[in-house]
């Protein structure tokens, strides 16, 4: 196997990288386990959210995606956005390459179709009522940004047989918004129960199989009339949990918004959530559209000849074998994804290069130590990772670059916590869309 | 202010078995529990209602007691209790060979009938590794015995219903603050304090009973009362999935017993035993009484060192006092402390000491106690009437069948609550007994509203301990938010309350992940935390309600 550029990990990064490298001319290959942690998540784009939400007074008085990244260029000197800029003075510089990295991103996946921009996070209700901050958004999920709406009468629906939904719960915690100075954005919540139209005699569906079901545009249009049946006339937008659609969801949807006055949007909904599948597929459609290779395997080794990288060892339950490029790109994610593993320490398992928390070496104890008491406190082991330097290249434990022709993308990077930050999706797109550029010049070379 | 008969402090297995036998008895009967019932000693334990064949040495009245009692045991609650075949593997160089330990079981087998066991078996080399092929190569051979198993979080709570319908006042999360005595130096009632809602009563009592377990020396000391116990802590650690076919003894360094142990979807390894001077409220397992277990594990179970860990959990006996000996070969006797004798206070009993296994026997002498001082001559029907839900058999397919309802989770549900599972199947919403809250275990909705509004569940842990929810491999990343939507409803909490309650919960299995987390386990831990703290958010909520705490 042999390409120009060969990226590990086929999650948002690891895409991101593949899909620029290929639009450079640079003939890829994408290897990858599984799913990446992106097919996990709830589908949003995070770039740079607020770390303190409420007490809210009004929406303006949330800081803007710029005021956040400058808050991080000032106190996470190594934080991979600090990185790009290039200091603490480079806050233009990583704005400019983060529209660049987005735009590229709504460009090559259009699928996806993502509403939002790169200066001001929407504001979506997740299926628990509270509000999650992000960048960008697919418009079924953006539909419910808060802070388009003006005194909002919702009502959110109460999909009967459907597990993992609590609609009274949401709109007790949506009610909470109402409080904003005037014109705040929820006027009334209201709940309405209705029934799945296959599901309704059957045993309770979990989201994925509800959403798979409203795959069939008849059971769509017979909910979507039940719906608008029971609807107070003066409701303007309907939430439901996120099953408008497991493979068939930008038909789903407008089929659904047709048939309804009020504005449907969807909720977000925490992991496992179908959001996330649909972002993996579109994913996996614009590397397959951009003539990208993609091989499903694991990748055990590397051998490496000084500082040059010349080739992966592959192994799955059939064969071994060896792919050869002139660029590498390590997109593996953390933890979850077996881009890092612990076995009592850390460690980088293909390259067994250095991990870094604090800008201290964490690879030589044990990972307990990086656990924080509180469940929900800063986790340093979610901040372990990769030291790397301007070109997005890991460095070694002299701080100089471990190899000249590897680079890296996504969580692998360390110094950041993508859930405090709430900027693992921003990291991802924008590293992998730098070091797509940087693997395919050096390959061209 | 409201008058008992007996006012008993402490809900673990002691509490609640003394109370359903005082209720039996007639008695008016409160029992206060300051977390939940079985949150302590008791929901640490093993999980084994076993005849204890390792006291045989120095301590045969356990034995005997032991084995009787489980017998009985079996007869007031036979759904609740399963077999647990235990292999003990024999090494080169072991302490005994395999003849000294069949003579050994041969005595243990006089006992066995009594609780309707099996007599031992001796295994060759070839027989022990067919049966269990996870078994090192190196054995020479075995023998078999034969235990009981249960959940002792189950045990307890029929104990705490039982009680409740022989009409005792029931009050879980609710502390003794302070005994209220008279100037005779005798106790006569307490002051209570409910620590979900901070509420206060006084209540009176002819007798106060402490079963606080570990805790019994700090009940005992509010009346200027000695309570001497020497407490052991325990560790045992959780693994994900069955690993072995039956139970298996090892041998640690230190040549003490311990067992790794199939038990529901997961496998126990367990115990230590250590004297304990560290705060009772929070006792944590420590990367050294890991190790040691591991590596005695290891000798007869090589691939543990490769399997996942999920947690582990730590409590710590009530063991009876006494100097010198190695806490190994304390004695698991009890003993009831009559404070008006020793100390001179009067109206207070105090129980330490004993073992699951015969927690029936020690509330039945408790309670001839209790009555002998309050005048009262009924006897004891514990053994003879059973526990809620023990009162027939279910034919599983059949009602698997009849409800459209996976056998699996009729069987669990059979095994939680016996007859009375189809109350929870009952419950309302319609379809709620066939929607999963907890995959990793297979909870209902069903069942989780089924222990809130029955079995006085208030927050997650209680649930969890009721029905295992979130105990799976996934800790409670899947089914966190949902139960405690569920438990919003049920309970009307406001979404600050039901942040609290997720937020506990998830707290809670942190700390018993903290010391093993690694591997797979570690993996799944960042997933949980994007889950509950990325995706749905909570911090939002944390923050509004400091907010609502602090600013208002």
């Amino acid at each position: 196997m042999e390409a120009d550029v060969i990226v590990i990990g086929g999650g948002m990064a690891g895409a991101i990288a593949a899909l620029r490298a290929s639009s450079l001319g640079a003939n890829v290959i994408l290897i990858r386990k599984g799913h990446g942690s992106s097919a996990m998540s709830s589908g949003t784009i995070d770039i740079a959210g607020p770390t303190a939400f409420l007490p809210l007074d009004s929406w303006d008085s949330l800081p803007s995606i710029p005021d956040r990244l400058g808050e991080m260029l000032r106190t996470h000197a190594l934080h991979p956005y600090s990185i790009v800029a290039g200091g603490r003075t480079g806050l233009g510089q990583v704005c400019y390459r983060l529209r660049q990295a987005c735009d590229f991103l709504l460009d090559k996946v259009p699928g996806l179709q993502l509403d939002g921009s790169t200066a001001q996070n929407l504001a979506l209700p997740t299926i628990l009522g509270t509000v999650k901050f992000t960048a960008f958004a697919p418009s079924s999920l953006a539909g419910g940004n808060l802070r388009e709406m003006r005194d909002a009468h919702v009502l959110v629906v109460g999909v009967r047989g459907l597990m993992f939904f609590q609609p009274h719960v949401c709109k007790q915690s949506l009610e909470r918004y109402s409080s904003l100075h005037a014109p705040s954005s929820i006027g009334r919540v209201e709940v309405v129960e209705a029934d799945m139209p296959r599901l309704a005699s059957a045993a309770p569906a979990t989201p994925f199989e509800a959403a798979r079901s409203f795959d069939d545009p008849l059971t769509v249009e017979k909910f979507a009339q039940s719906l608008a049946n029971s609807l107070p006339s003066d409701a303007t937008h309907i939430a439901v949990p996120p099953i408008l659609g497991l493979n068939r969801h930008a038909e789903t949807y407008e089929i659904i918004s047709r048939e309804l006055r009020p504005k449907i949007f969807e909720l977000i909904s925490p992991t496992f959530s179908v959001p996330g599948h649909r972002l993996q597929v579109e994913l996996e459609a614009a590397l397959q559209r951009n003539s990208v290779r993609v091989v499903t395997t694991d990748v055990v080794d590397a051998k490496r000849d000084g500082r040059i990288v010349r080739n992966l060892v592959l192994e799955d339950m059939k064969s071994k074998r060896t792919a050869t490029a002139k660029s590498f790109i390590i997109a593996t994610g953390k933890f979850s994804t077996g881009g890092l593993v612990a076995n009592d320490f850390p460690k980088e398992p293909i390259f067994k290069l250095p991990l870094f928390v604090g800008g201290k070496r964490v690879d030589n104890g044990f990972v307990q130590d990086l656990l924080s008491w509180n469940v929900d406190g800063r986790q340093l082991f979610l901040s372990c990772g990769l030291h790397i330097d301007d070109s997005l290249r890991p460095l070694d434990t002299f701080g100089e670059p471990a190899y000249e022709n590897l680079f890296a993308a996504g969580a692998v990077i360390g110094e950041y916590d993508y859930v405090t930050d709430k900027c693992g999706m921003g990291v991802a797109a924008l590293t992998g869309y730098l070091v797509g550029e940087n693997a395919a010049t050096l390959a061209a070379r | 202010m409201p008058h008992y008969d007996v006012l008993i402090i402490g809900g673990g297995i002691n509490g609640s078995g003394i109370a359903r036998d005082c209720a039996m008895r007639g008695l008016k009967t409160i029992l206060v529990e300051k977390k939940d019932f079985s949150a302590g000693a008791t929901g640490t334990c093993s999980g084994m209602i076993h005849g204890g064949p390792r006291y045989l040495e120095y301590d045969i009245e356990t034995t005997r007691t032991s084995c009787l009692d489980s017998g009985y045991i079996q007869k007031i609650a036979p759904f609740l209790l399963f077999r647990i075949p235990f292999i003990f593997p024999v090494l080169k160089g072991d302490k005994y060979n395999l003849e000294l330990i069949e003579t050994f079981f041969e005595a243990y087998d006089r006992f066995v009938p009594l609780k309707n066991g099996r007599p031992h078996t001796r295994l060759t080399r070839a027989d022990a590794l067919r049966i269990e092929p996870g078994l090192t190569p190196n054995i020479l051979g075995g023998a078999t015995i034969d235990e009981w198993g249960c959940s002792p979080f189950r045990l307890c709570i029929l104990n705490v219903l039982s009680a409740h319908r022989y009409g005792a006042e029931i009050r879980n999360h609710t502390e003794a603050e302070k005994l209220l005595m008279d100037e005779d130096r005798r106790v006569i009632g307490a002051k209570l304090r409910n620590t979900l809602t901070g509420e206060h009563e006084e209540v009176r009592a002819r007798i106060v009973f402490n079963a606080g377990g570990p805790w019994s020396p700090q009940v005992a000391r509010m009346a200027g009362a000695q309570v001497k116990i020497r407490p052991a802590k325990g560790i045992h650690l959780v693994f994900d999935r069955r690993l072995s076919n039956v139970a298996i003894t090892a041998e640690t360094i230190d040549g003490r017993s311990i067992f790794v142990l199939p038990y529901e979807n997961t496998s126990l390894v367990g115990t230590t035993d250590d004297d304990y001077y560290g705060d009772l409220d929070n006792v944590t397992a420590t990367r050294d009484e890991i190790q040691y277990l591991l590596e005695g594990i290891e000798r007869v179970f090589p691939s543990i060192r490769n399997e996942r860990i999920i947690r582990t959990f730590a409590g710590v006996r009530p063991t009876l006092y006494e100097w010198r000996k190695n806490e190994d070969e304390l004695s698991r006797e009890h003993k009831v402390f009559d404070h008006g004798e020793a100390d001179g206070i009067k109206g207070l009993l105090s129980i330490a000491g004993g073992k699951l296994a015969s927690y029936r026997m020690m509330s039945e002498h408790a309670t001839d106690v209790i009555c002998q001082k309050l005048g009262i001559k009924e006897k004891c029907r514990t053994h003879l009437e059973p526990l809620p839900g023990g009162d027939g058999e279910v034919h599983i397919q059949e009602a698997a069948r009849e409800h459209s309802i996976p056998a699996f989770v009729i069987q669990r549900l059979y095994q939680r609550f016996g007859t009375a599972y189809t109350k929870v199947l009952a419950e309302e919403p319609k379809h709620s007994a066939r929607a999963f809250v907890c995959q990793c275990e297979s909870v209902t909705e069903a069942e989780v509203r089924h222990v809130i509004r029955h079995e006085w569940a208030r927050t997650l842990d209680d649930i969890r301990r009721r029905t295992r929810l979130g105990a799976g491999p996934c800790q409670g990343c899947r089914c966190t938010l949902t139960a405690a939507a569920i438990l919003a409803e049920e309970l009307h909490l406001n979404p600050d309350g039901m942040t609290e309650a997720a937020l506990e919960f998830l707290q809670e299995r942190w700390k018993g992940k903290l010391p093993i987390l690694s591997g797979l386990q570690l993996a799944q831990e960042e997933i949980n935390r994007a889950t509950h703290f990325l995706s749905a958010n909570l911090h939002e909520m944390i923050a509004a309600k400091r907010h609502t705490v602090h600013g208002s």
